[in-house]
């Protein structure tokens, strides 16, 4: 394993059998034994085969959970690791935190290892929270030494000092949560392994568990995030791996891989191109080629942060130059309310046959958290001649980096839009 | 040191075959041991009025029933000892055994919750049960020694009793009582995992096994057709050498305690290579 390498995984597969254990499954698991034992060199095949989708012994009860993954990860490497439901996130973690074994395939890993899969794991009710912080630290790798060291700070994370005495199980669930994720947010280890955590507790806690995540990140140590939040997804991690299926489908900087994941799970898509025989066009003046939704190096986005600039592309073909042909677009957002729309400017306007890409830039900070649709139109301004139309082309999700808020608000603000206004404060 | 673990690699990989335990990462886990084994002990009689004095009221409680029933209606000769000191003295040993044995019958069905969530060696569990469970045989010799020089001392009768030198051997017959709980607990446990009914059987199992074991009569009042077949049971010989050494009735056999030694260590190790084999896969069925 290269020096420079943190994690190394290689052809990593899991396969789970499907159905309840019981008197059933014993009967069956007797059959399967003898069938192995009759035919030994079949069985064979399966273990030296690296891909479940070859091996013929595969049964149809079987769920393959993760399917031949081959991933590296550096030293220091912050990846966030995003997915659907069922896309095999959790299996992954599982098997980098040894709490299961992968079917197929090794996992290599360098250094100590704590794994956030839950806060709290061995909370006993009966025992105070002093107690509870030694046990706790113990069942997640720390020794006894160094829960002594960094008692006072654990205890002060939590926030739960005056009650340290008391028995778990008189806490709240809140005050519970907290004292879990103060005791794994002082473990140090090599590689740290979180799982979804971060969705639990107040507002104000979250944002104190990402801000300690964020120092996890700065200080060199390699951290795996799994989460469905893309927020926090985004303002923690520079890589991405996207699973789908339990197959790697993409793994790339973590925007493209957040962008491709929403582009996946939206209706609408961020990005048209017509083949030649359907390019819109209500009377052959003129034609839509394609349309996208870009970011500022007008590269392809599905989603953006409320800061960024976007911008839409549209480019038309002008058949018949008799007219004057007129970009357009309307913005509205989900529920059809139309927010704005906008007419291209003359000056500058293409007037004779060709191609054209045309980008409307959008204003930085006006749209709020959510997703907005872009209808695109071509119109000849002189008698309202529409030349195409099409309504909700494109959707793009935006979302907000709370970190750059500059009040202590946590969760969305109501509206439509949300531009970014000044405040001016005047003592009297 | 720190640098050391921070080169190590860990090879995720299916398991095959036998695998040697890790007592390495068990080692570097003890501090884990010694919390579990205070967290059993000191939650074990939390939010009780008589708190730890349960861990002798207990077997005292078991031992009056026993006199009443076995000895009083019953029948049963005790060796003429008095009854309180004849079983009381099997019961401590038979306990921490029992203890052993369907204390981690249960092992990953109680801490399915835990093992779902984090890596740490899983034998870590059993082993502070079976310490945990020394303390309390630990109490509960005291008290017996209390009892054994109330009579001894303030109640004298006919027949006396006194220690022997094989009391010598109860270090032994503890670890032995411990290593054979812990095998068949063991056992227990990977099958509970998988298959529920186990711990409907657990109970008879260990009941059974207590009657097969001259708990509440002494090996001499067996008739000798059936004795051969007592003796089969591990604990038998266990039981008896631990009551001869401290009163000097019961038997001791060295050839019988050998036996017992050896069965134990096959039933461990087996019940160990099981355990590490389920510890792997456990989760996914759990």
């Amino acid at each position: 394993m290269n020096s420079s390498l943190s994690i190394e995984v290689s052809n990593l597969s899991k396969k789970y059998q499907l159905g309840t254990i019981g008197m059933t499954s014993l009967r069956e698991e007797m059959t399967r034994w003898w069938e192995k034992k009759r035919n030994k060199e079949k069985s064979l095949e399966l273990s030296t085969s690296t891909h479940f989708k070859k091996s013929r012994k595969i049964e149809s009860r079987d769920f393959i959970a993760l399917d031949n993954l081959n991933f590296s990860i550096n030293n220091g490497e912050v990846v966030g690791i995003i997915g659907a439901n069922g896309s095999g996130k959790s299996t992954l973690l599982k098997i980098l935190s040894r709490i299961t074994e992968p079917s197929v395939g090794t996992a290599k890993i360098r250094g100590k290892v704590a794994s956030l899969l839950e806060v709290g794991t061995g909370f006993h009710p009966e025992l105070t929270g002093r107690e509870n912080i030694y046990i706790n630290g113990a069942i997640l790798g720390m020794t006894r030494k160094e829960v002594n060291q960094k008692f006072d700070e654990i205890v002060d994370f939590s926030g739960v000092e005056n009650f340290i005495d008391t028995p778990v199980k008189r806490y709240s669930s809140g005050m519970t949560i907290r004292l879990g994720f103060a005791v794994a947010a002082h473990l140090e280890p090599d590689i740290l392994i979180v799982d979804e955590v971060l969705a639990v507790g107040d507002a104000a806690f979250q944002k104190k568990c990402i801000g300690k995540m964020q120092n996890v990140a700065g200080s060199g140590r390699t951290v795996l995030f799994v989460s469905h939040n893309m927020n926090s997804v985004s303002s923690l991690c520079d890589r991405g791996i996207l699973l789908k299926n339990g197959s790697i489908q993409k793994d790339d900087k973590i925007n493209n891989v957040i962008d491709e994941y929403l582009s996946g799970i939206t209706t609408y898509g961020s990005k048209i191109q017509f083949p030649k025989n359907e390019r819109p066009s209500r009377d052959q003046i003129a034609s839509l080629h394609s349309t996208r939704m870009v970011n500022k190096n007008e590269e392809d986005i599905s989603s953006a942060e409320c800061a960024d600039q976007v911008g839409i592309e549209m480019i038309y073909e002008i058949i018949d130059d008799s007219n004057i042909p007129t970009p357009c677009f309307d913005i509205c957002t989900t529920k059809d309310e139309l927010l704005f729309m906008n007419i291209g400017d003359t000056e500058n306007l293409p007037k004779k046959k060709g191609v054209y890409r045309v980008i409307l830039w959008l204003p930085e900070n006006l749209f709020n958290q959510g997703t907005y649709l872009f209808s695109v139109a071509l119109v000849t301004l002189d008698g309202w001649k529409i030349h195409f139309y099409l309504k909700h082309a494109l959707a793009l999700e935006f979302y907000e980096n709370l970190l750059k808020r500059k009040n202590a608000f946590e969760e969305k603000i109501d509206g439509l839009i949300k531009p970014m206004c000044e405040w001016d404060y005047h003592s009297l | 040191m720190k640098s050391i673990e921070k080169n190590k690699i860990t090879i995720i990989k299916p398991s095959t075959g036998w695998l040697g335990f890790d007592f390495a990462s068990i080692w570097q886990y003890r501090d884990l041991l010694f919390l579990l084994v205070k967290r059993d002990f000191v939650s074990a009689y939390k939010q009780t009025i008589l708190g730890p004095a349960w861990f002798v009221l207990q077997p005292l409680f078991l031992t009056i029933i026993f006199t009443l029933i076995f000895g009083k209606f019953a029948q049963i000769p005790t060796e003429g000892l008095p009854p309180l000191l004849f079983y009381n003295s099997g019961l401590i040993i038979w306990s921490y055994f029992s203890s052993c044995f369907s204390g981690n019958a249960s092992t990953f069905t109680t801490n399915a919750g835990t093992y779902q969530k984090v890596y740490y060696p899983r034998l870590i569990n059993p082993l502070a049960n079976c310490i945990s469970g020394l303390l309390g045989f630990l109490i509960q010799l005291i008290f017996f020694i209390a009892y054994f020089l109330i009579y001894k001392f303030l109640l004298p009768i006919s027949e006396p009793f006194t220690i022997t030198w094989p009391v010598l051997l109860l270090p032994l017959l503890v670890i032995l009582s411990s290593l054979l709980g812990l095998g068949l607990g063991l056992w227990m446990s990977v099958l509970t995992a998988k298959y529920r009914d186990f711990n409907q059987i657990i109970g008879f199992l260990v009941q059974g096994m207590m009657y097969l074991t001259p708990i509440i009569y002494p090996l001499s009042e067996i008739p000798d057709k059936y004795r051969f077949w007592i003796s089969l049971n591990p604990m038998a010989p266990v039981v008896e050498t631990f009551r001869f050494g401290l009163l000097s009735k019961g038997s001791f056999s060295p050839l019988h305690l050998l036996y017992s030694a050896i069965i134990a260590l096959l039933i461990l190790l087996s019940g160990m290579y099981l355990f590490k084999k389920t510890e792997r896969r456990v989760v996914d069925y759990l």
